[in-house]
């Protein structure tokens, strides 16, 4: 389990592409739990892990207002949008594969499907106040991914859990490099203590 | 925006010429999770990687904890990522292998599994 802060910041952005002026801050704890440790007669469950996060985004401003002026009235619109406190809570369920056949039992599967990691993700955003309290948004993400020795590939749907989120299905493809194998002599060593 | 991608290219490629990385289990005999009906005389592992043997461990335990190797680690003589330890004549029973081994490029990697003797 960590601990960790996010900070989105504010004014740094176009407002035409929805840039915020104001920042947000995101206290938020981190877990992890593999089942490593289960009795060997579930010991297929021994790949499973857990992951999570739960955090609370505070926005540094309660509400913007913006002001629009009809050209040929000369009247003044305001509108306030409000910005309530968003818990930010998610966690991903996945099955390791190259866990399984190290680990637990080799049912010989080969390259490439020796190196394969299900899972599913649950991105979910729930507003705390200023009007929105409650309106829960997000997504279910199933997917899978490849981990080779240098990089892991990545493929997920991406379904939201109700109207308000979304109607249609997505796909987020992603491509992490291990840096710390890329570059062991220089960007993967250690900062303190040497190789040992 | 072009030339940020092409120098973190030109230097991956770069560093390529001496990528290493760490050392994970590839195979086992006996297999992990296997049951062998004929006691084995050694566990043999495969690593993806090849191994710095004097800073590497295999141990086998017995269920009661026993240590039962031979305490003769040695890599392979014609592969550097095979790793080779002697065992005695074991009973029937459940046996664990306890590995930690460090590759060339000195990470430490480690993990465990078991095998049955036996029925």
């Amino acid at each position: 389990m960590s601990i960790g802060l996010g900070v989105e910041v504010g004014g740094t952005g176009r407002r035409s592409v929805g840039a915020d002026s104001f920042s947000t801050w995101t206290p938020a704890i981190f877990f992890g739990k593999g089942f490593g440790d289960l009795p060997d007669e579930l010991r297929f469950l021994k790949p499973l892990a857990l992951t999570g996060q739960l955090g609370i985004a505070i926005p540094t401003s309660a509400s913007t207002r913006s002001v629009s002026v009809d050209i040929e009235t000369g009247e003044r619109d305001i509108e306030v949008e409000r910005h309530p406190d968003v818990l930010e809570w998610g966690f991903a369920l996945e099955y390791s594969i190259i866990y399984l056949q190290s680990q637990v039992q080799d049912i010989h599967l080969r390259a490439p499907f020796d190196r394969l990691i299900p899972l599913v993700e649950f991105a979910l955003e729930t507003p705390l106040n200023r009007g929105a309290q409650g309106q829960t948004t997000g997504t279910i993400n199933p997917g899978i991914m490849w981990a080779g020795k240098y990089f892991q590939v990545g493929v997920e749907a991406i379904v939201p859990i109700n109207e308000r989120t979304g109607k249609n299905v997505g796909v987020i493809a992603q491509l992490h490099f291990f840096l710390d194998d890329l570059f062991p002599h220089s960007l993967g060593r250690p900062l303190f203590g040497g190789n040992k | 925006m072009k030339r940020v991608i092409l120098s973190c290219v030109f230097i991956i490629l770069a560093e390529s010429a001496r990528l290493e990385a760490h050392a994970f289990l590839q195979r086992a005999e006996p297999g992990v999770g296997s049951t062998a009906q004929i006691a084995p005389a050694e566990v043999r592992i495969w690593f993806t990687e090849n191994i710095e043997p004097t800073l590497s461990t295999i141990q086998v335990f017995a269920a009661s904890g026993k240590e039962v190797d031979k305490h003769d680690l040695h890599l392979d003589r014609s592969d550097n990522a095979l790793l080779h330890v002697s065992l005695p004549r074991l009973g029937a029973g459940t046996y664990k292998v306890v590995w930690r081994v460090v590759s060339v490029d000195t990470h430490v990697t480690n993990g465990s599994f078991t095998f049955r003797v036996g029925h």
